[in-house]
């Protein structure tokens, strides 16, 4: 220890004669930069051998050692240590009388005193002593200390003492203060009231660095409440009048930008000096200013043809920018140019070169630039370019040589495609067949990995699902507004995609979409007409049977997982897509995929009966392979019969339960038929590698022979799921065990009715009839967001009283198991009633009863009407009543074609009309777009508000905490000097009336709770009211504040935010809000 | 033009100097130090030196090895940000005379003392060249007297 003070004591005598005393610090930056070379393990032991002796230093009594610790600490601070356990050692250095010391003191105290309450008591005395000190670098050192560390207690009792250094002699000293004033004004709005002249005073100081820190000042406050400052005016114009600084200038600027907010009509006055500014200066920082101000100060309207011209001068200016090549310059050009763009949107075609500058940007290689670019690019587009932007933008999504793109901006650039093509109800499409493709690309480049780089790097999932779920949207939108181009979603998207493995591995949330689009239009499924040079009908005839190949070779690859296990395969060759399906953990995904599969099943059945029937009734063959297919779907299904998510479960046992049904209604003797089926099949896929193993060889042997190119195809389709690209050989491969049969399928299918009578046989109701009728009842429009809100509430819908006063008394358990044994069947008592006959038949074998039976149901529905646990076909669920109302439907022949439907629809549909384009050379093709149907009466914006002030809310630790000014009002003040002095004790005088009064006021105005628990501490006793009387009664000049206004006597008053609570330095700021507030003040 | 942090930071990703205007806790420091870092130091010499960090901007300049990077509030003049790191390089360059970055590292102290005269809370209080230096000078002085009349008692 003596040592130790004889060694500092020495170093200390040698500093005057240039031998530096700070040895020890020297040796830890050493020791720093040496020992981080080694490893990171032997760094951190380093350090932390270091923290244990600065700790021992610091408990010395040697203040020399003690600052030298300090600063060694300071040091490791800058690496992310904390220090702030030294905060009292710090404070002792501080109040050392050496200023060498002191200054190390403050330098550590900046960089570590936080919120702690006790220490800052004992610093608060030291500032004081420090800020009364004669000599001024003390003063300013201080100054400095204050204004980082304040809290709200430090700077209600430092107030006084800062306030006086702003009369202080040396314009260094009044220019700290007045920054620090800022400081404390933001934790103590109490003290702005009372001081507010003090400060306006300071724009006559004489200094022109005070002035300066002034102006800072009043420019920030004003960016919280510009309203207190606009009868100063003519002062800060005057100063911008006088000056040559620039960042004075910039300042003042920045000011005009808040005042020109809440006062119009300076516009006038300052404008013309601002654009000479523009066009005297040469500082680009004063001209990107003074463009910000025009811009941001709401000087522009888009109304008047002056403010126009105003614009041009100022894109003038930006267009330099964009000459100097300079990548900043570049960049607020940038920003600068969209935000007046926002503005005047014209101006993107209408002044030379803006465009092109924005497609540059479009292309810049800096992220950041085509990022902000991107923000602006939908001005870009009218429709003759539309083709043009969007392929930029896609090739934006094509890796350059060595960069990949980033995920976000994958999203980024997914999005606005998405929201340039969709504009008005997609305008602007010219071709949907271009837009499809389109869509494509953009799944291609952004979810799935691309061929050409074998890298591994694949999306993360939560991009991929975001950009999933908005393309899968955009699908299932367009299929359900465009009825044209449904064909084409099916044949060259959906189909593909289903059996892409990829898909389902990397995004399976796209599927849900196309499940459900696949589904719903099968019906459409129509292979595109490209080649149709032979005989037109025989074409159609053909590829309708074609699409029935593809149907099923889709139902196959999703259902057919089993194959593969018969097979003994570990690995699902054949059907990966059908195995992975099962075990998918995407709920959302199976729940769509349900309902879909059945549908599908029910398309494919529609189509036998199309194709191959006669009078209703189908081979003997084509019977069974039905048969097939149900029993593949049932088999399917039950892997989900214990599903963990119920909903999938759920939905999944309900339509067993339905399928089951129909199988058995085929009454298949015995399952002997479908057994063979199903041998057939895997046969076929047992042989398959072989086969292909001789294709191969053929292939390397005579590679010409065209004869077997056909088969080629379907083997290598099947195997790989891959697109296939012959319709021919798709036909055939998709169904392989029928694959036989298929040549003469059309043969077959005209003349088998007639040679082979007695194996006919009448596919069961349940299939031909009822299935298809749960999906073609109604047809589905698109509707408007929000519209289902709007639908009234019926009249008579009681969801107050409750359904079941006696809960359990009427159950007996007789009742409950009749109850459930012919609860299925409940369903269909309407029809009973209102149906014919030959439709109740159906249901006879399990519910015709005698009148009696009836009635005793009837009883029985009654007593159970009020039973909480027995869900009734009238008072129940919407789906046991909606699906009895379909049946009714289908007995009416009512059920909609394809055709009727966009007949229907081009009843409320806009017709777009022909035009021509000429870049990429787009036909526009004429096509319906339905438009959204809405429920008028309902405010759109009203029901989207919510959501939005919602968004508002983000947070931010780095932000100033500054929300103490918002509510922050002079006027208020202003008229009640009688009611409270200035001496008045704010901090402790309640007045209960008042304090209710405001509460209730501010609940009016909206206030945030946490606010008003702020007021309890607050002093009471200005009128909210009286002010509130006074501003109605200006309510005419409001614009002019009047000579009251900006009178100086300001105390306390109201103020509902003076001292928030002591955790609040790091509070979050609400800047938004501010505004609302202040108008309501206004006014 | 309120600024709420300033650090410098080498080639290698290590900090040189750091200055919070906003009272936040170490951690959260460390987060936004090294979200920082790789995102600039990713960048490419003729990209923009501006990007925007959660709601505000950050401005960045790089001066030899070493990258000044501000935080400033999303409205404020980024042309303006970049002169203030310039203004302070400057003033480094004629107080150490020539500045690199080993005077920084080993006399980190004084830059800070710069910095502090330069800017006050974030804010710049002093746009005269001169005047910084003035300060800073007459307060090196003011140490030293101390020193001397220690010594002399």
């Amino acid at each position: 220890m003596s040592f130790q003070l004889q060694n500092s004591e020495v170093l200390a005598r040698l500093k005057p004669f240039g031998i530096s005393f700070e040895k020890s610090l020297t040796d830890l930056i050493k020791g720093i930069r040496q020992h981080s070379k080694d490893s990171p393990e032997s760094l951190s032991t380093f350090l932390d051998v270091v923290i244990q002796e600065c700790k021992t230093e610091l408990s010395t009594t040697d203040l020399e050692t003690k600052a030298m610790a300090v600063l060694k600490l300071a040091y490791l601070e800058m690496f992310g240590f904390d220090m702030s356990w030294c905060n009292f050692q710090i404070l002792e250095v501080m109040s050392s009388a050496k200023f060498q010391q002191k200054r190390i003191g403050y330098l550590a105290a900046i960089q570590s005193f936080k919120n702690e309450q006790d220490l800052l008591i004992l610093a608060t005395n030291q500032f004081k002593k420090d800020l009364n000190s004669h000599n001024h670098t003390e003063i300013g050192l201080a100054l400095s200390g204050i204004a980082t560390i304040v809290t709200p207690n430090l700077s209600k009792d430092i107030n006084d003492d800062v306030l006086m250094k702003l009369s202080h002699s040396k314009p260094y000293i009044r220019k700290k203060a007045i920054l620090a004033m800022y400081k404390i004004f933001l934790q103590y709005p109490e003290s702005l009231r009372v001081n507010f002249q003090r400060i306006i005073d300071m724009l006559d100081d004489t200094d022109v660095s005070v002035v300066s820190a002034t102006v800072n000042v009043i420019c920030e406050i004003s960016k919280k409440n510009p309203n207190i400052f606009i009868n100063y005016l003519p002062k800060f114009f005057t100063i911008l009048e006088d000056t040559k600084n620039n960042w004075l200038i910039i300042r003042i600027l920045k000011l005009f930008q808040s005042l020109s907010k809440v006062e119009p009509r300076m516009k006038k006055k300052i404008l013309p000096t601002i654009l000479d500014l523009i066009v005297r200066t040469q500082a680009s920082s004063l001209i990107y200013e003074c463009i910000n101000c025009i811009v941001n100060g709401n000087m522009l309207s888009p109304d008047s043809s002056k403010d126009k011209e105003t614009a041009k001068i100022c894109i003038k200016q930006i267009m330099d920018f964009f000459k100097t090549k300079d990548s900043n310059l570049k960049f607020v050009g940038l920003i600068a140019l969209i935000n007046i763009l926002k503005i005047f949107p014209v101006f993107m075609h209408k002044v030379d070169g803006v465009s092109a500058i924005i497609m540059d940007c479009l292309t810049d290689p800096d992220l950041i630039i085509k990022r902000k670019a991107l923000e602006i690019c939908h001005y870009l587009v009218q429709e003759d370019n539309i083709a043009e932007v969007v392929k930029v933008l896609l090739l934006q999504l094509i890796p350059s040589d060595m960069n990949s793109i980033p995920e976000t901006l994958k999203e980024e650039v997914t999005l606005k495609i998405l929201s340039i093509t969709s504009q008005d109800n997609y305008a602007n499409i010219p071709n949907f067949k271009w837009y499809i493709a389109v869509l494509k690309d953009i799944v291609n480049l952004t979810l799935l990995p691309l061929p050409s780089s074998s890298s591994s790097v694949t999306i993360s999932p939560a991009t991929a699902n975001t950009i999933a779920h908005e393309i899968g949207r955009e699908f299932k939108e367009l299929a359900t507004k465009v009825p044209s181009i449904r064909p084409d979603i099916l044949s060259k998207v959906i189909i593909d995609a289903v059996q892409d493995v990829r898909i389902l591995e990397i995004c399976p949330s796209l599927l849900r979409d196309f499940y459900w689009i696949m589904g719903e239009y099968i019906d459409e499924l129509k292979t595109p007409d490209d080649e149709d040079s032979d005989g037109e009908e025989n074409e159609t005839e053909h590829s309708s049977i074609v699409d029935l190949g593809k149907k099923i070779q889709i139902f196959n690859t999703i259902v057919n997982q089993d194959i593969d296990k018969i097979l003994g395969l570990s690995v699902n060759v054949n059907f990966p897509v059908s195995s992975k399906l099962i075990s998918l953990s995407d709920y959302e995904v199976q729940i769509v995929l349900v309902q879909a599969l059945v549908k599908l099943f029910s398309g494919i059945v529609s189509d036998y009966l199309i194709h191959y029937s006669a009078d209703g009734k189908l081979s003997a063959d084509k019977f069974n392979q039905i048969g097939y297919y149900l029993y593949k779907l049932i088999a399917f299904l039950s892997n989900w019969e214990h599903h963990t998510n119920f909903e999938v479960q759920e939905r999944a046992l309900s339509w067993l339960e339905f399928l089951k049904l129909s199988l058995e209604a085929m009454k298949f003797s015995d399952l002997a038929v479908i057994k063979e089926l199903e041998n057939d099949e895997v046969e076929y896929y047992r042989n398959l590698p072989k086969e292909k193993k001789e294709q191969d060889e053929d292939d390397s042997i005579s590679s010409e022979e065209e004869e077997n190119s056909g088969d080629d195809d379907e083997e290598e389709d099947e195997d790989s799921e891959d697109e296939s690209s012959d319709d021919n050989s798709l036909e055939v491969q998709a169904n392989p065990f029928s694959s036989e049969t298929n040549s003469e399928a059309l043969a077959e299918g005209m003349f088998e009715g007639e040679s082979l009578g007695s194996d006919q046989q009448n596919l069961p109701m349940l299939l031909t009839h009822i299935l298809p009728s749960f999906f073609k009842s109604y047809q589905l429009n698109p509707i408007a967001k929000n519209s289902q809100r709007k639908i009234p509430l019926p009249e008579d819908l009681d969801l107050e009283t409750p359904i079941n006063p006696l809960p359990f008394n009427s159950i007996s358990d007789d009742d409950e198991n009749d109850g459930f044994n012919n609860d299925e069947y409940d369903l269909f008592i309407v029809e009973e009633v209102s149906s014919p006959a030959e439709e109740t038949s159906l249901f006879s074998s399990s519910n015709r009863g005698s009148d009696e039976d009836l009635k005793k149901k009837k009883e029985r529905l009654e007593k159970l009407r009020d039973d909480p646990y027995y869900i009734g076909s009238k008072s129940g669920s919407k789906k046991s009543k909606s699906k009895s109302k379909r049946l009714l439907f289908v007995d009416d022949g009512n059920t909609p074609s394809p055709e009727n439907f966009s007949e229907h629809a081009s009843i409320n549909s806009n017709p777009i009309k022909e035009k021509k384009k000429k870049p990429l050379k787009l036909k526009k093709n004429k096509v319906v777009i339905l438009s959204e149907e809405t429920i008028e009466g309902g405010n759109k914006d009203e029901d989207i508000a919510p959501i939005k002030s919602k968004a508002k809310k983000r947070s931010n630790v780095l932000k100033i905490d500054s929300s103490n000014l918002d509510n922050f009002d002079l006027n208020s003040t202003a008229l009640s000097d009688s009611a409270s002095g200035l001496d008045k004790d704010y901090e402790y005088d309640i007045d209960l009336d008042e304090l209710r009064k405001k509460l209730a006021e501010s609940s009016q105005k909206e206030m945030v709770k946490k606010e008003k628990k702020d007021k309890k501490k607050k002093s009471t006793s200005t009128k909210k009211s009286s002010s509130k009387e006074k501003a109605s009664e200006e309510g005419t000049k409001t614009t002019k504040p009047s000579v009251l206004e900006s009178e100086p006597n300001l105390e306390a008053s109201k103020s509902p935010t003076t001292t928030t609570v002591e955790t609040n330095v790091i509070t979050i700021k609400k800047p938004k809000k501010s505004k609302k507030k202040k108008a309501a003040i206004i006014e | 033009m309120s600024i709420q942090f300033l650090f410098l930071l080498s080639r290698q990703g290590k900090v040189r100097l750091s200055k919070w205007y906003e009272t936040i806790s170490q951690k959260e420091k460390g987060k936004i130090t090294r979200e920082l870092s790789t995102l600039i130091l990713s960048r490419r010499a003729k990209m923009c030196n501006v990007l925007e960090y959660k709601d505000m901007k950050i401005v960045y300049r790089r001066y030899a090895s070493l990258f000044f990077i501000i935080g400033i509030e999303s409205g404020d003049n980024e042309l303006l940000a970049l002169e203030i790191i310039h203004r302070f390089v400057e003033q480094m360059d004629k107080l150490y005379g020539n500045v690199c970055e080993l005077d920084i590292i080993f006399g980190f102290d004084k830059a800070y003392h710069i910095l502090d005269e330069l800017l006050i809370d974030g804010f710049v209080q002093e746009s005269s060249k001169k005047e910084v230096l003035r300060r800073v000078a007459q307060q090196d002085e003011l140490e030293n007297m101390d020193e001397f009349d220690h010594i002399l008692a």
